[in-house]
């Protein structure tokens, strides 16, 4: 018998057996590693697209979320100023505030009147809540602060990271985290005026700079660097500074690498055909 | 049995009947066994005993549960090692590549084992086991009974060990077509070695009572029935919504709802807020030997889950005479016929509300007949018929075998293309690699040959014992 007669037998017998069903229940003339046929088709035949990740872009958002931690660091950077170094922090409020006030007034020229007002608002605000805010927490010992501050930075970093996904409300939250940590750190400082500049500097250098200027354009990156580098390697000491570096260098030279390298090989290349494995979604209408 | 290590093909004994087949000895591996109850421990301890009925040997290998440790017989003579290992999550044991080595070759040595059978992809001591039996030259069979999907990390890193440890295996049992696909996607595996056996119920457990029969025939109002944990995967928060929709809707239905999990108190203060407690009884976790009586209390048996790769609950339900009312996840539409299920098309509250009144106005009208349903139930799904396909798997395997498939160094080929990533694919030589210095090494400090072998449980004399002195006893 040569190999036609074979199959001619065998796709006769196919043709008398009842065509398979996709049931468990019934007995069928079919072997149990038998495989849907449907299914093989489907395999076969969906679109296998591999998604083409930018790495442009995600390079991009590693280093605007590393400009963000460096920006965070400068609320640091002016307590220490305050409150290790002991420094008059007039001076340099006055300075921050000129800067500030100069470059909205220039960005927003036909609006200074309108954002003048808020300026105002929050200014005697901060006046009138910085001799409160000094004495807050008085009562609660140093090293909780500095504990809950650290806690506090880290859920700020989260939420950082979640408003970068882009929704208002969470852009609100990291203003209200940041908020809450530079008002528990001004409680350690001796006057009112210390904490009154503390506060103006932190919310002008990290709610309204950065959204005056952008973040990520060399000169100001190349200060911010320069900044939160001399003050770690003043501060701590010289071999700090190269660990902090080279966690730097790490996160902004290989991290997204690795993170593209994931979603280009390691997720699933077509989710949306997939899915059908996941436990479906429960529709509460 | 002599010939293992070698990879032979067992010889033909005549067993139990005069039908004359290969006897095995087997090792069921997993994780979870009793004292724990769940669908895969009744599953392993089925299967077992069937196997054991068709005349092979079977032991079962689990960690210890708590002074639980050494070995233990249960029924007809059924041995489980509880082995005393590291338990880190939910029972499973530590996931390392290597150190449960020593003692699970001792174990499959000394008992002469020719096919060792893993359950659960969750289980870490059965993926792990299934490298150390390839590297003995044991045949190896891994049974999978969840849905797994692609885009959680969990389930990406599983679907990653996965490809090592099955790279050598020599079947997959999956327990429905959906799960034996997903298994197709997550391992890259040859459909050719994937086999579809489904769970079964042990009929005489699931079998409504004559009274319970009467007194639903005389019952006026309706009882819906819902056994699930109420975890969130189970539809827990579709619930929440459905039951005061229905008891708004049809003043004569009743619920009661067996299972406990994170959602029972949230269910509880549904309930409790839309003012149903007389009608809405909640029992909370159910002992699995009590399922039969909770069931056959209703009418309607209600699954709203949102992922399932088989539902036994399902089939225990319809062979306790009730109609099923479910959403159409996973291998749910493969395991009832349509007679005895009305299907939601949506994991939506509305479309399961609508299906629960369609499966509400069958019954009230009488359209269809659920006094059929154990009996075909019964035809459908048996523990021995699995057991038969089993038996078929291991000796297809045996069959189908070429002598150098248990080769280390075809094994080590086969690690090496099972991925393409250059980190993996490497990381799964070297464990490979390391896997056979273990197993040289403890050639040399315990060779195979020195491994006292333990009488097998005399159950064949016994048998043969009983039937001889049944003889002699008067008709």
């Amino acid at each position: 018998m040569d190999e036609q007669d074979v199959a001619r037998q065998s796709s006769q017998a196919n043709r008398s057996r009842k065509p398979w069903e996709r049931l468990l229940w019934l007995k069928q003339e079919y072997p149990d590693n038998y495989t849907d046929p449907n299914f093989v088709r489907f395999m076969t035949t969906f679109p296998l697209t591999q998604y083409n990740y930018d790495y442009e872009v995600i390079r991009q958002d590693f280093m605007n979320f590393y400009f963000i931690i460096l920006n965070k660091c400068f609320v640091f950077i002016t307590f220490g100023y305050v409150y290790d170094y002991e420094y008059d922090p007039v001076p340099l409020c006055a300075a921050v505030t000129f800067f500030t006030a100069a470059w909205s007034i220039y960005q927003m020229r036909g609006q200074v009147l309108q954002s003048l007002k808020p300026c105002v608002i929050i200014t005697f605000t901060l006046l009138t809540i910085s001799p409160v805010l000094k004495s807050l927490s008085k009562s609660t010992s140093s090293d909780s602060i500095w504990t809950i501050s650290f806690w506090l930075t880290l859920y700020y970093l989260f939420t950082v990271f979640k408003s970068m996904a882009g929704t208002n409300r969470s852009r609100n939250l990291s203003t209200n985290v940041l908020l809450m940590n530079v008002t528990l750190l001004s409680s350690r400082l001796a006057t009112t005026t210390q904490v009154f500049c503390f506060l103006l500097l932190c919310i002008q250098i990290n709610v309204i700079l950065p959204r005056l200027v952008n973040l990520s354009s060399f000169a100001i990156s190349l200060v911010s660097n320069v900044v939160v580098y001399s003050y770690i390697s003043v501060t701590l000491n010289m071999p700090a500074t190269i660990v902090f570096g080279v966690f730097s260098l790490l996160f902004i030279g290989v991290l997204p690498r690795l993170f593209w390298y994931w979603e280009t090989y390691y997720k699933c290349p077509t989710p949306e055909v997939l899915s059908f494995w996941d436990a479906s979604v429960p529709i509460l209408d | 049995m002599s010939e293992t290590a070698d990879g032979g093909v067992p010889e033909i004994q005549v067993v139990g009947s005069n039908t004359g087949r290969r006897s095995y000895n087997i090792a069921m591996i997993c994780d979870f066994f009793f004292p724990q109850l769940g669908g895969v421990e009744f599953h392993v301890f089925h299967l077992a005993q069937n196997l054991i009925e068709l005349g092979h040997n079977v032991v079962i290998i689990t960690h210890s549960y708590k002074d639980r440790v050494g070995v233990r017989y249960l029924t007809n003579g059924l041995k489980v090692y509880y082995c005393p290992l590291f338990v880190l999550y939910r029972e499973t044991t530590f996931p390392s590549v290597f150190s449960m080595v020593p003692i699970i070759r001792h174990i499959l040595i000394r008992e002469q084992i020719d096919i060792v059978h893993s359950h659960g992809s969750a289980s870490a001591m059965a993926q792990e086991s299934i490298t150390h039996a390839n590297a003995l030259g044991m045949k190896t069979v891994f049974t999978d009974h969840s849905l797994y999907g692609f885009s959680v990390l969990g389930s990406i890193l599983l679907n990653k060990l996965l490809l090592f440890t099955l790279g050598n295996v020599d079947g997959v049992i999956c327990v429905s077509n959906i799960c034996k696909e997903n298994m197709m996607v997550r391992c890259d595996m040859d459909p050719e070695k994937l086999y579809v056996i489904p769970n079964a119920v042990i009929n005489r457990d699931f079998k409504p009572s004559d009274s319970d029969i009467i007194a639903r025939r005389n019952k006026e109002r309706i009882t819906i029935v819902l056994i699930s944990r109420l975890f969130p995967n189970k539809g827990a928060d579709l619930l929440c919504r459905i039951i005061p929709t229905i008891c708004d809707q049809h003043p004569d239905v009743d619920f009661l709802l067996a299972g406990d999990g994170p959602k029972f108190v949230e269910l509880q203060q549904t309930v409790e807020s839309c003012r149903l407690q007389d009608r809405v009884k909640m029992l909370g976790a159910v002992p699995h030997e009590k399922i039969r009586d909770v069931l056959c209390q209703g009418d309607i048996y209600l699954h709203a889950s949102l992922t399932e790769a088989f539902g036994t609950v399902l089939v225990e339900a319809a062979s306790c005479g009730l109609l099923i009312v479910t959403t159409k996840v996973g291998g749910i539409p493969e395991v009832l016929p349509e007679h005895m299920t009305v299907y939601a098309e949506e994991t939506s509250v509305s479309c399961i509300t609508e299906a629960t009144n369609k499966g509400i106005s069958l019954f009230r009208s009488g359209a269809i007949d659920t006094s059929t349903f154990h009996d075909e139930v019964a035809e459908m799904y048996d523990w021995m018929d699995v057991a038969e396909r089993t038996t078929h798997v291991y000796d297809k395997i045996f069959d189908e075998a070429s002598p150098d498939d248990k080769d280390w160094f075809k094994m080590m080929k086969n690690v090496y293309y099972r991925d393409d990533g250059i980190w993996a694919r490497h990381l799964f030589v070297l464990c490979a690699i390391v896997e056979y210095l273990i197993m040289n090494v403890l050639e040399f400090l315990q060779p195979a040959a020195k491994i006292e072998k333990p009488p097998k449980w005399p159950r064949k004399i016994v048998k043969k014992a009983v039937r001889q002195r049944g003889s002699q006893l008067p008709p």
